[in-house]
């Protein structure tokens, strides 16, 4: 518990923490509320350049509630995972940075215990950051589509919200495994820059890939949470290249997504601990 | 308890230690003692291998052969909790920037062994950082910083203190508390491990000495003692002189306790004779006798040439 505390402390007076919070914020209002804003304009337009009633029915299952909580809560699992990438790898690497492993070390501390302490100091403040960005998700989601003329009806529908603890669990578990692979590449590397650009890296390079084996790419770790955020039965959702709807062969149900999350969560921490505890610490 | 007092417990000790980086063999083979409830200085020149050593005896590195022992007991990776009762400031001590002095001290604090209630105040005013320690680390000067690291190294009343160069940027009232904590500390039966270059500030403040090269042990022992094998007097003489001054010296301490500076031109030459400095007079009088009489004459002990003459950059 000390230990804990400790890392929560560190984590929270970090101003890092708060500008990625901050700037993810900024992004999701932002994209909501120019996606709102096109919807008319789209409408307008010819199909041939990107117009017509087909894209606007796009942007409707997009800002339409109830369909709309399970576009934020997708919008923070695949966006907001590069930032939890960012944060993941600059909770493990900055201790490599600033020396501070061998502070802990040194002190008698046991390093898989410090690592995993660490780690779930990072999941633990994803909670509240979840928390606030689907609220602000939610707020901007409900402006774009007043914007778009399409109203907020649907929004306090009882099945809707019946749902919305299981999605925010959901949005929560794919920011954390995404947090995780940052945490454990920066850990491996022992550099915050190195985990972050490598996973940034990896993130783009599977949503790449995903254009040409998505049979593949469906199961890998970025792509998974796709899957995972996905509500059965709503065509909801914006996959890891931002195009709305998701095909069968894109994605994997519910269940394998969650449990392959789990795994890649598993993964993470075990691959974390080993490498600290091989680790030479010098320097 | 028996009457008879055994050999003295050691606080740390290692037998045939050694590590390479790479090819780099940065220990081969080092053998050291460390008592219990003394300053121990721990000396050797650049790259002998003393931060290596701390770095296996922290955890931080593992020994590719030898053994060590902790507090009288074998310490090996499986023991590392036992670090609990080890402070440390390894070479340059390390903060997290953004977080104020004292809730650096505090997040460390929040690993290893929990410190006392109120401990973090007490190391501040310590330290003598109770005016800055809400600053932020990352405005500290160096000297602040290096305070700072020592403050965190007595943070969990450590039975074992390790020092890699802890003097660096210490300003002179800075290196004198700490000359004084260090001290302290021994006093009250703990044992502190030091490493420095500063050899002057050893000798004031070490009991025993450890000095290595090229990752082993030449030379380990009191300070007073090995002070006293090595104390001298010189006397500096008319050069005409030097050749009967010599004789006779040699007379008086042997032959290879004397030997002559390395004459500066034609003036007068400077003679060492390797005698306790307390023998002065005598070496005067055995000059005085000859009938020689010294231009100059002084007396001393200092560590530095001893270790200069052992690590062989005399
Ligand atoms: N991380 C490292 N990687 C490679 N070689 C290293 C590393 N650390 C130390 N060495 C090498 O090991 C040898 C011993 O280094 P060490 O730092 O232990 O010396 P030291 O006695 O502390 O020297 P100094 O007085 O300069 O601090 C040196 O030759 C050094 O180059
Ligand atoms: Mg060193």
């Amino acid at each position: 518990m000390r230990l804990l505390g400790g890392e929560l402390r560190k984590l929270v007076k970090r101003p890092a923490t708060w500008i990625t919070l901050g700037i993810f914020l900024g992004v999701l209002v932002l994209l909501f509320l120019a996606v709102g804003a096109s919807y008319q304009t789209i409408g307008r337009a010819p199909a041939g350049q990107g117009g017509g009633p087909e894209a606007q029915a796009a942007i409707r299952s997009l800002l339409a509630f109830p369909g709309a909580y399970a576009s934020v809560a997708s919008f923070i699992g695949s966006i907001g995972g590069l930032f939890a990438i960012v944060f993941g790898a600059s909770a493990a690497g900055s201790d490599w940075g600033w020396g501070m492993i061998r502070v802990a070390v040194s002190r008698g501390e046991s390093r898989g215990r410090y690592i995993l302490g660490k780690l779930v100091a990072v999941a633990l403040l994803l909670v509240p950051g979840a928390i606030a960005a689907f609220v602000v998700g939610v707020v901007a989601v409900a402006l774009a589509a007043t914007i778009a003329g399409l109203g907020t009806a649907g929004m306090g529908s009882p099945d809707a919200v019946g749902t919305l603890p299981w999605l925010a669990v959901r949005t929560w578990l794919a920011l954390v495994e995404q947090a995780a692979i940052g945490f454990a590449i920066a850990t491996l590397a022992r550099s915050q820059l190195a985990g972050l650009g490598v996973g940034i890296g990896i993130y783009f390079v599977e949503s790449f890939a995903a254009g040409f084996w998505p049979e593949w790419v469906r199961y890998l770790p970025f792509s998974v949470v796709t899957s995972l955020l996905r509500e059965p039965g709503t065509a909801g959702g914006v996959d890891v290249n931002g195009s709305a709807g998701a095909l069968a062969s894109t994605t994997v149900d519910q269940t394998t997504a969650l449990l392959l999350v789990l795994a890649y969560l598993i993964a993470s921490a075990i691959v974390s601990a080993i490498a600290l505890e091989r680790a030479d610490i010098t320097g | 308890m028996s009457g008879a007092p055994g050999p003295a417990p050691l606080a740390f000790a290692t037998r045939g230690l050694a590590r390479a980086y790479g090819t780099t063999h940065a220990l081969v083979g080092l053998d050291l003692a460390v008592p219990q409830g003394v300053v121990y200085g721990f000396l050797g020149p650049n790259g002998a291998g003393k931060t290596t050593t701390i770095r296996c005896l922290l955890g931080l590195i593992r020994p590719d052969a030898g053994t060590m022992e902790l507090f009288g007991e074998p310490y090996t990776a499986r023991d590392r909790h036992r670090l609990e009762q080890v402070g440390s400031l390894v070479e340059s001590p390390a903060f997290y920037p953004y977080l104020s002095g004292r809730d650096n001290l505090r997040v460390i604090g929040s690993t290893g062994a929990a410190p006392a209630r109120g401990r973090v105040e007490e190391v501040l005013e310590l330290v003598g950082l109770r005016d800055r320690a809400g600053d932020r680390v990352g405005g500290y000067s160096m000297g602040m910083r290096q305070r700072l690291g020592i403050a965190a190294a007595l943070l969990s009343d450590p039975r074992l203190l390790v020092l890699d160069e802890p003097a660096n940027g210490l300003d002179p009232a800075g290196i004198v508390a700490m000359r004084e904590t260090l001290r302290y500390l021994a006093a009250q039966g703990k044992t502190v491990f030091v490493s420095s270059h500063i050899l002057p500030e050893v000798q004031q403040l070490a009991d025993v000495v450890g000095i290595i090269d090229h990752g082993r042990l030449v030379r380990q022992g009191r300070l007073d003692e090995m002070l006293r094998e090595t104390g001298h007097v010189r006397v500096r003489v008319l050069s005409a002189d030097a050749g009967p001054a010599r004789e006779a010296l040699e007379r008086l301490a042997g032959r290879d306790a004397v030997w002559e500076a390395a004459g500066q031109g034609d003036g007068d030459g400077w003679i060492t004779v390797r005698v306790e400095p307390s023998r002065a007079g005598e070496v005067n009088r055995v000059l005085a006798q000859a009938g020689i009489y010294a231009t100059g004459l002084d007396s001393g002990s200092d560590l530095e040439s001893l270790f200069l003459s052992l690590t062989g950059n005399a």
